[in-house]
């Protein structure tokens, strides 16, 4: 066993920098032949330690080559009159974004070490403050009994009522299921078991608790035509569920 | 001491106080119903005095405004006190934050072009932190969103407003004569 220590790059456009300065390269005449040679070693190195190779450095690869081979052809004097404006130097696109990136580096740099300073001073959020200051200078606290008894006395022959919130689980409603399906004959049609039920939460627990069964291959189901009638039977099979 | 000038501050200080955000110095003389030279005054006045080793309060240049926040060099003890975990923003998020500020309002598509890579976790990142907000839609084919920062951002990095970004072209792209760092 050895250890062996691959720098990670934030992307290919990283790596490259990486490679050029490395070399001490000319940024604004990148030997194309060279880089994309070591670029592609990198490449190699990260597959032969089966690191998955994020699709982006691939398109680098492809455009270092492209480069390269556009390099290589030779520009006849036609051409030359012809598409001026093309004939360009092809790294310079590549050669703008590696600048465009370093610089970016650079800034990244920067922020973080203004960021040592700032971040370390903690400022308040704005007071919460009263949104009007209520002045109570005319009542006394005789004032503030009246009041109180005044309202329970408006409140007086009416009891309130409470309503419970009805609690329907989905372990409920599979008990509920099987026991259907065991007194009626074992198969029961699905529109019993989910529209028997009240409400919609309930019609939504009866359903859940449908394909959970279903799931766990307590039941099965089977429609024998198209837009027939669903029927739900009890698997003779089915091991006793667990719940 | 000008006396008047004494009696004002006490003004400034509590205003700053309930404030917490950021308070333009315009906002300090329209309130006191002074001129704008005579806020500047007092708070550098105030400055002065928060500057003093015996206060843990300093008065902070920041997001085109004035602020009270806690003392840098304190902040060890602060963040005992609120438990403030210790996040680093890693250096991708460092990348894709200075892509934003410098650039800004920069979309995704924008920021992928530049760093080479895809950015959506990032960006996820830094809008929890909220040092980016979307700020409207780029007009071109599908409408991207646009980022930009926030004041927040501004705090943070402890600069008093977008200006105090210097140019990026400002940084020299040649390639540095001491060896690379990076080996």
């Amino acid at each position: 066993m050895y250890e062996v220590k691959l720098q990670a790059f934030e992307g290919p456009l990283d790596l490259l920098l990486h490679l050029i300065e490395r070399d001490k390269l000319d940024i604004y005449d990148i030997p194309v032949a060279q880089v994309t040679a070591q670029y592609l070693a990198y490449l190699r190195q990260m597959q032969e330690f089966n690191l998955e190779i994020a699709s982006e450095f691939l398109v680098m690869a492809a455009t270092l080559l492209q480069i390269k081979s556009r390099m290589l052809l030779p520009k006849t004097a036609q051409q030359n009159q012809e598409q001026e404006g093309e004939l360009e130097d092809p790294r310079v696109v590549l050669m703008e974004r590696l600048v465009t990136y370093r610089r970016i580096k650079m800034a990244a740099a920067w922020l973080a070490e203004k960021a040592k300073d700032g971040g370390r001073s903690v400022a308040r959020p704005p007071l919460a403050m009263p949104c009007r200051r209520v002045v109570l200078t005319h009542y006394t606290l005789e004032d503030l009994l009246e009041a109180l008894a005044a309202l329970f006395a408006s409140y007086a022959g009416a009891p309130p009522v409470f309503v419970a919130r009805e609690e329907i689980n989905i372990q409920d409603k599979m008990a509920d299921i099987l026991t259907l399906l065991r007194r009626e004959q074992r198969e029961i049609l699905f529109s019993d078991t989910v529209f028997r039920a009240g409400n919609r939460r309930e019609q939504v627990a009866a359903f859940l608790g449908l394909l959970e069964l279903l799931r766990l291959k307590q039941i099965s189901i089977r429609q024998p035509e198209r837009f027939g009638p669903i029927y739900v039977a009890l698997k003779e099979d089915g091991d006793e569920p667990v719940l | 001491m000008n006396l008047f000038y004494d009696y004002m501050k006490a003004h400034v200080e509590a205003m700053l106080f309930a404030h917490g955000t950021p308070l333009s110095a315009k906002r300090i003389a329209a309130v006191l119903d002074i001129s704008a030279e005579h806020a500047d005054r007092l708070l550098c006045l105030l400055e002065e005095e928060y500057a003093k080793p015996g206060r843990g309060l300093m008065l902070r240049r920041v997001a085109d405004g004035f602020q009270l926040c806690t003392k840098p060099e304190l902040g060890g003890v602060v963040e005992k006190l609120t438990e403030i975990p210790e996040q680093k923003l890693s250096q991708a998020a460092l990348e894709t934050m200075a892509v934003i500020a410098f650039r800004q309002p920069a979309t995704k598509q924008e920021i992928e072009a530049i760093r080479g890579v895809k950015v959506d976790g990032v960006v996820n990142t830094l809008l929890e932190c909220g040092f980016i907000r979307e700020v409207g839609r780029k007009e071109a084919v599908g409408r991207p969103i646009l980022y930009g920062t926030t004041d927040e951002f501004l705090i943070h990095f402890g600069l008093r407003s977008l200006e105090d970004l210097p140019k990026l072209e400002a940084w020299p792209v040649e390639l540095q004569q001491e060896p690379s760092s990076l080996e």
